[in-house]
């Protein structure tokens, strides 16, 4: 093993061991009332997030791109993005912070599954150097940030309503979580969005298409067009509550298949590397 | 006609569109399509799928975005989303400049001064967008009424748009080898063109002057341009250099460096009666330095398919050498290999009943011509529905309206969508000042 990957996986396993703590502390906060642990696993995943940043800071400068290109590098920056907009989203709405008890786990498993993958870095290939490539990949990982917060919501919805589960009392009226889950499906909507208008930018700067119809767009389409049933259900249709929160868990797994799934399934310029 | 407009904004109508469409897509993905699949692809999916065939045939399943019924339901989807989005524009107008302001919602009373509490309502970013009789209106985030209009309108736009271009659009693939000229209505390596499009023809004749192309350790691809010459009819001439990023706009049509790229093997076969045939075999790059490149070729006079491979470099080392090695392989009617030669420049050998030289090597590449109008209408659209979306989800307008009641002043709160996220504004204006329920 190389110093570069030395260096890369001491960062990266410190940062799996304090969001490991932090989820304790977290889990102490949210179930069993310790608010003081609560309160202290937020310092505690802050710590994480920084360690776990300098591992990708220190990736990306010595390979020269972003976290885009091989499976490690592109789960872990998909967590690290994930819970770095979760913070950014709780100073807004810090009605979210129950959410952190999906947040924390989620992104200290992407982080630990990352690294059973083979850390070698590939060159970038001319096609991918452009700005709207970067644009792309952030958006995309800012959009999945947002859908793992009303994902997290819609799951509270339904185990709210059908257990007694002695903490989700705690958590804001049915309605409220209703409304949260709506709020961050229309945000992870919007940059979602985003994503497609600079990959589509990209596409036709690269090889003169806006859209080539390879498997992962197609996907990313299908995807796109749920959220927007979803969306257009809850706002013109009167969709709410326990409907709505399962057609959200159906369009997150849609996101996990599109993301995740089509890249290793199926040939195309997303995945070209990828694999 | 508004029982007509009230059937295709139902529920069961815009769900069926949206699924049709879904559909669509889904073919697509399942059924390989002709403008991104090789055609050797094609042959042995069809050669495995026979009873499906007649309706790739009949419905056109391998092209099915360029079917004149896919640009129907396109045209249906559009009718619906113009007449949305004109109720979207009324909507939005209405709810920016409504005068019928008044409300069924009962308000509470606040027991202060007008300015003290108009001061704390515009504190929380709320802005007096009218007065009207005896009411005032404030609107905090007035611009998020129009989030669902441009949303919609947006769509029109890049539906549109992609039908202008699912007609019109002109795309054009040449492999072209280094010093090869292409005249203007000389057939195209791929040609690909919208439903109502004449044939693509170049502006003018354009020269591959020279393939300039590196990789990196890893033999992975780290740059590809072309040097080209375009000479228009009166003789002149004009250098430019399109790559990988780097486009050229020449009269109109856009010139996209594609990553294909290899080299061009130009070999003499003699028959043992002393006939000649000569032919110039394009072959894909190799991947690998240690991996061939192949090409399959059917050479006219030949009675053989020929099938050939190269390393970049003979002595498998390097990716860029000037030494490539060539391997021929002559087939019988059922693919089994008759004969086959390993040739570099210069050398000759035995190819079954015929003697192979290999005379020359050049580069080739691809380069792609586009002419899309209608191309500016998609990115509009798209910047549109962002900021659409934008403005519905980020800025969700919420209102406030006083009215002057005898013991004070009547407050009524109208959030128009998340209501249990802001609902303390309201709350924390209630409560800087006595009050009393409306009722």
């Amino acid at each position: 093993m190389s110093n570069q990957y030395i260096i890369e996986s001491v960062f990266n396993w410190a940062a799996v061991i304090i969001y490991a703590i932090a989820i304790i502390f977290n889990a102490a906060g949210v179930i069993f009332n310790k608010e003081k642990s609560g309160r202290r696993s937020y310092f505690i995943v802050s710590a994480g997030l920084l360690s776990h940043g300098c591992a990708l800071l220190y990736r990306w400068t010595t390979s020269g791109h972003g976290p885009y290109m091989v499976r490690y590098e592109v789960i872990s920056a998909d967590a690290w993005i994930a819970l770095f907009c979760f913070l950014v989203f709780l100073k807004f709405y810090p009605r979210i912070k129950f959410a952190s008890i999906i947040i924390f786990p989620v992104t200290m498993l992407a982080l630990g599954l990352s690294l059973f993958f083979d850390p070698k870095a590939n060159q970038l290939p001319p096609s991918l150097k452009s700005i709207w490539l970067v644009l792309h990949v952030s958006f995309i990982k800012i959009a999945l940030g947002a859908l793992l917060i009303a994902l997290a919501f819609s799951i509270f919805y339904v185990l709210k309503k059908h257990t007694r589960i002695q903490w989700l009392q705690k958590l804001p009226d049915l309605e409220t979580i209703d409304v949260y889950a709506y709020r961050f499906a229309g945000f992870g909507f919007a940059f979602w969005t985003i994503t497609t208008l600079a990959g589509s930018i990209w596409g036709y700067q690269s090889w003169g298409r806006f859209w080539a119809w390879d498997p992962i767009e197609t996907w990313a389409l299908i995807t796109w067009i749920f959220f927007g049933v979803y969306l257009h259900l809850r706002h013109f249709f009167g969709l709410k509550g326990e409907n709505a929160a399962y057609l959200f868990m159906l369009c997150f797994l849609l996101t996990l298949l599109s993301v995740f799934f089509v890249p290793f399934l199926e040939s195309s310029i997303h995945s070209e590397y990828f694999k | 006609m508004n029982k007509f407009k009230s059937f295709l904004l139902s529920r069961k109508p815009v769900i069926t569109q949206i699924s049709l469409i879904l559909s669509v897509v889904l073919l697509g993905y399942s059924f390989p399509q002709r403008f991104s699949t090789s055609q050797a692809v094609i042959d042995k999916w069809r050669g495995a799928n026979p009873a499906l065939v007649p309706w790739v045939e009949k419905l056109g399943l391998d092209h099915v975005y360029t079917t004149p019924w896919f640009a129907v339901i396109l045209s249906i989807f559009l009718l619906t989303l113009i007449i949305s989005t004109s109720d979207q524009i009324k909507k939005s107008f209405h709810l920016t400049f409504k005068k019928d302001i008044f409300t069924q919602k009962e308000g509470t009373i606040i027991h202060t001064s007008e300015e003290a509490l108009v001061s704390a309502i515009r504190k929380k970013g709320y802005i007096n967008i009218g007065t009207y009789e005896a009411a005032k209106r404030f609107v905090k985030h007035p611009w998020g009424y129009c989030g669902n209009m441009l949303l919609h309108l947006g769509l029109v736009a890049i539906i549109a748009s992609s039908l202008v271009l699912l007609l019109t659009q002109k795309r054009g693939l040449l492999h072209l080898v280094e010093e090869e000229v292409q005249e203007p209505g000389k057939p195209w390596t791929v040609e690909e063109n919208g439903l109502l499009a004449d044939r693509f023809v170049l502006p003018d004749a354009i020269r591959l002057d020279k393939v300039n192309y590196e990789f990196w350790d890893s033999d992975d691809l780290k740059s590809l341009s072309s040097d080209i010459t375009i000479i228009d009819p009166q003789g002149n001439s004009r250098q430019y250099k399109p790559g990988i990023n780097k486009i050229i706009t020449y009269k109109g049509t856009r010139i996209y460096q594609s990553n294909t790229l290899g080299h061009a093997f130009f070999v003499e076969l003699i028959d043992k009666e002393g006939a000649e045939a000569s032919t110039i075999l394009l072959i894909e790059h190799p991947r690998r330095r240690d991996k061939p490149g192949h090409g399959s070729f059917n050479v006219d006079d030949l009675p053989y398919p020929i099938k050939a491979n190269y390393f970049a470099d003979a002595d498998k080392k390097m990716m860029t050498g000037g030494n490539p090695l060539l391997n021929i392989m002559i087939t019988d009617d059922k693919n089994k290999l008759v004969n086959e030669v390993s040739l570099k420049l210069g050398e000759s050998g035995e190819l079954g009943p015929y003697t192979a030289r290999l005379v020359y090597i050049s580069r080739w590449s691809g380069l792609i011509f586009v002419q899309d109008p209608g191309m500016s209408g998609v990115f509009f659209g798209f910047s549109i529905i962002i900021i659409g979306v934008m403005l519905s989800y980020f800025t969700p307008p919420r209102e406030f309206l006083i009215r002057k009641e005898r013991e004070g002043y009547s407050l009524v709160w109208i959030p128009t969508k998340f209501e249990k996220f802001y609902e303390e504004e309201f709350k924390e204006i209630c409560s800087s000042f006595a009050w009393s329920d409306g009722k």
